[in-house]
């Protein structure tokens, strides 16, 4: 088990040099010459000091040495400055991840909950009209795009019935902050649980009904055990293994989906501040929050692969008797 | 020896089996320095309990996997010294059919494509001599005509043998090889398909390599018989001998136990 | 035999059936529309800017006073045929990787797992939205990266698929009759691959067409100057959403959802048909 966990590090280490690779050349290989962009155009600048220039900032070396010297600054801490306000990316990012982790954690607690017990509730009731309605839904959830129902959550309660303000929270801690805050949250939760609900109520639906057909859940009924604890000892456990593997695969996606209802909202994480410094191409802050939300996924990949190991003492066993040479 | 269809020398197979992930990794023998020869008209039956490395065997002289030491010689050709053109040349004299019919065909393809597909690779026949040599070769296997366009699924497993059978006729092999080709059929079927082999043996002047666990099903239709244990041939010979005055006590017990199992004495009497 | 057969067990899949017609209803909504509509609508009409929906314009008009319904109709053909082609380019490429790595085996196949578990660990629309916020955005580009970073699903899928397959017999049987690697891939390898296939690639383009109206939406995607796309169209609805023009933003994205649900409901037809007949042809 011991390995496996090692093992397990070593890959979350290789994701993220990877996607810092990939976002390294990316930004690299766009269109535009920084050090030009510096003075406003190449026509201002002698030959001579356009090469000094590009020594100073390390441009004229290897390409595979610059990324090296980059990735040791990251690992040093040493972010950079934003192109357009000078600010450190660093502390951008550490002030705006807070906003964003609110927001993904409130959102999973709701989507797991939710997820979990209404697929229960139609895996157990299949065929029946609860069930139709419910799957019918689930579907229709994951045909949603985010940032429409974004807008229409918008539309409807807070240009017309003005339950809930659009956007415009006070900043947590302030007096009073507490629940404005978590008014402010009611729209964008909505909004992510319901756009990104649909698969997981299906798989929960799907392994509860693969356990109903097993022989030792048939056996168990025919013993007469009260249906609650069926649930909880029989049902519960099978159906949470595949449930968890899934989160951790599609978690990317969950992030990529909360970057989008950021934005919509006009939520203050990482999400918005990304979409806003992408389109104004701050090189830097672009760089830094790809890193930052690498490590963010890479975070929630390890803790979901964490608990399915935890879940499954099986697995738990399997991984340290014998090799995983296959 | 020249004119020997077959001929294996000292050949050994050992495959890596599940070792520890840092420890030594340990080898299982497979085929253990091996040494046969096959003549032309012959039908050599294979014998041995599971495990005892026949499949291995097969693989080896399809060419499917390289033995670790030895040499097999096919038609006077070395098969591990060639590659490319040769090699896929000399697949056509030499042709398998396997124990599971139902896996040995691609669910995607029908009779008339699995059929065919050989004569694609080997001849340059036009299209409509293609087809009246798939059903030539249909009644060869006596297959109705109608199953041309059928799919392996709509097929029985005694039918796909027969589509098996006529793939591998296609190409005019001179050695068959068959890994228990009747093991996964009925009895009735069995005697069939044996007896189909039988008379395309005849009719073509094919040489057969039959692989079997049943003795039964060698003493039927074999002419010479080899005994296997753990990757060595212990005993070999003509069928008649083995059957009636083998000297190994592992090859008794196998006879033994086939007349036990099929309730009467094996009959020696049969024409091969 | 085999498609009629398949046709059939489609037939009676209730749910892919509604999908297939949804979807047919809305191609031929997009692609035969615009024909059946006046051409003057879609021209800049500054007395009709945001008229709400009426008998004269049946969904409403936009800010520059052109008909709602015309540019939805144009929009859902770029939105369709961007979804379609940006898949089928992952599909090739996923593809090839996944059958690259099985026949390779060995550790070439693990390291191109390795590799694909990694790519399938990123959160690419950060890497969509950065490629496509650096320069400019055509709808060229939008498909190439759409299609360049939807491959990972499909390779795996392939891969797994694909190594199943070469353990079969009828693979070692297809070498004895002495078929190329190359012809084993085309007759043998390819065929059996196509209906697992099918569904993540239909459920594919249900995505791909979600990826690229968020994107467009967010001005990152199909320029609005260049063609209407459902994403850019309410891109530019969004000034008006706070001053009530509500349809600008609904209806397109209304017509998101009934495309990618129909294109998800027959994906889940095809799951339901396929693994009978895989079933039943394996056993
Ligand atoms: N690909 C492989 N990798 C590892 N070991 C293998 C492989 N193929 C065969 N073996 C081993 O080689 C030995 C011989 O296997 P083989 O299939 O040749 O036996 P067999 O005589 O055909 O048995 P059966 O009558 O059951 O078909 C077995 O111990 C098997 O475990
Ligand atoms: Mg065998």
């Amino acid at each position: 088990m011991w390995r496996f966990i090692l093992i397990r590090f070593f890959k979350a280490f290789f994701q993220l040099l990877l996607t810092s690779l990939i976002a390294f050349l990316i930004v690299k290989s766009a269109p535009g010459d920084p050090i030009a962009s510096l003075v406003g155009g190449r026509e201002f600048m002698t030959d001579h000091d356009y090469q000094r220039v590009a020594h100073n900032l390390g441009l004229d070396r290897p390409i595979a040495l610059q990324y090296g010297t980059w990735l040791v600054n990251i690992f040093q801490g040493d972010w950079g400055h934003s192109i357009r306000d000078g600010r450190f990316v660093s502390t951008t990012i550490l002030e705006c991840i807070n906003a964003t982790l609110i927001l993904i954690g409130i959102s999973c607690f709701f989507m797991i909950g939710i997820a979990v017990f209404v697929g229960c509730w139609a895996g157990l009731r299949a065929r029946t009209n609860i069930d139709y309605i419910i799957s019918s839904l689930s579907l229709i959830s994951s045909a949603t795009p985010a940032f429409w129902l974004g807008l229409l959550l918008i539309l409807l309660f807070s240009v017309s019935l003005n339950w809930f303000p659009s956007s415009g929270q006070l900043p947590i801690g302030s007096d009073g902050a507490l629940s404005d805050y978590l008014v402010h949250l009611t729209l964008p939760v909505s909004c992510i649980v319901l756009t990104h609900i649909g698969p997981y109520i299906r798989l929960v639906r799907g392994s509860v009904q693969d356990v109903l057909t097993t022989d030792y859940y048939r056996a168990a009924q025919a013993r007469g055990l009260p249906k609650l604890v069926l649930i909880k000892n029989y049902i519960l456990p099978n159906a949470l293994t595949p449930f968890t593997v899934w989160i951790g695969l599609t978690f990317p996606l969950l992030v990529g989906g909360t970057f989008i209802v950021e934005w919509v909202f006009g939520w203050p994480g990482i999400g918005r501040l990304f979409l806003q410094v992408s389109m104004a191409r701050d090189y830097p802050m672009i760089m830094g929050i790809v890193i930052a939300t690498s490590v963010l996924v890479i975070i929630g990949n390890l803790l979901a692969d964490f608990l399915v190991l935890w879940l499954n003492p099986r697995l738990r066993r399997k991984t340290s008797s014998t090799n995983d040479n296959d | 020896m020249s004119n020997s269809i077959l001929v294996l020398e000292n050949v050994s197979k050992s495959y890596r089996s599940v070792g520890n992930w840092l420890g030594e990794p340990h080898y299982v023998t497979a085929v253990d320095n091996i040494s046969l020869t096959i003549q032309p008209g012959q039908i050599y039956g294979l014998v041995g309990e599971s495990g005892s490395g026949k499949s291995t065997l097969a693989r080896l002289i399809l060419v499917l996997e390289k033995p670790d030491s030895g040499k097999i010689i096919i038609n006077g050709q070395d098969i591990n010294a060639i590659s490319g053109k040769l090699l896929r040349a000399l697949r056509s004299k030499v042709q398998m059919i396997f124990q599971d019919p139902t896996s040995a065909l691609d669910p995607s393809q029908t009779v008339e494509k699995a059929i065919t597909e050989p004569l694609l690779n080997f001849t340059n026949m036009k299209h409509s001599a293609r087809t009246q040599q798939v059903l030539e070769l249909l009644k060869q296997v006596q297959l109705p005509e109608r199953l041309m366009n059928a799919y392996p699924h709509q097929l029985s497993g005694g039918e796909k043998q027969r589509v098996c059978i006529a793939r591998a006729l296609a190409i005019h092999p001179k050695l068959i090889i068959l890994d228990e080709p009747t093991s996964a059929l009925d009895k009735s079927t069995q005697i069939n398909i044996l007896n189909l082999l039988k008379n395309l043996q005849k009719q073509h002047g094919l040489t057969y390599l039959l692989i079997s666990h049943d003795l039964a099903v060698l003493n039927y239709i074999c002419t010479h018989i080899g005994v296997m244990k753990h990757g060595k041939i212990i005993e070999e010979g003509y069928r008649k001998q083995i059957i009636t005055s083998c000297t190994n006590s592992y090859t008794n017990q196998l006879i033994k136990t086939a007349r036990l199992l099929n309730n009467f004495s094996l009959n020696i009497e049969y024409d091969n | 035999m085999l498609v009629p057969e398949w046709l059939h067990t489609f037939g009676k899949h209730r749910l892919a059936c509604i999908g297939l017609f949804g979807l047919v209803v809305i191609s031929f909504f997009s692609i035969a529309g615009p024909f059946f509509l006046d051409g003057n609508t879609q021209q800049f009409n500054l007395e009709n800017m945001l008229a709400a929906p009426s008998n004269e314009y049946l969904l409403g008009t936009d800010r520059l006073g052109r008909d709602l319904l015309w540019q939805i109709m144009s929009g859902g053909r770029i939105s369709l045929w961007v979804g379609l082609i940006a898949t089928l380019l992952a599909t090739v490429i996923g593809c090839s990787y996944g059958i690259i790595s099985a026949l390779m085996g060995n550790w070439v196949d693990r390291i191109l797992l390795y590799i694909l578990d990694i790519i399938l660990a990123i959160p690419m629309l950060l890497i969509v939205i950065v490629v496509q916020a650096l320069g400019e955005s055509s709808m060229i580009k939008v498909i190439l990266v759409i299609g360049l970073t939807s491959w990972a699903n499909i390779a795996r899928l392939v891969r797994t698929e694909s190594c199943r397959l070469l353990q079969t017999t009828f693979i070692q049987a297809a070498i004895t009759i002495g078929c190329t690697p190359f012809q084993i891939i085309i007759r043998h390898l390819l065929p059996n691959l196509l209906s697992p296939l099918i569904v993540v690639v239909t459920v594919g383009v249900g995505n791909a067409i979600l990826l690229e109206t968020t994107l467009s939406f967010l001005n990152l995607g199909i320029p609005s100057t260049s063609y209407p796309s459902w994403g850019n169209i309410m891109s530019n609805g969004m000034s008006a959403l706070l001053s009530g023009s509500w349809w600008i933003v609904v209806f397109p994205g209304l017509m998101i959802v009934i495309t990618v649900l129909s294109i998800n409901l027959i994906g889940d037809g095809l799951r339901d048909i396929v693994n009978p007949v895989q079933r039943e042809s394996r056993t």
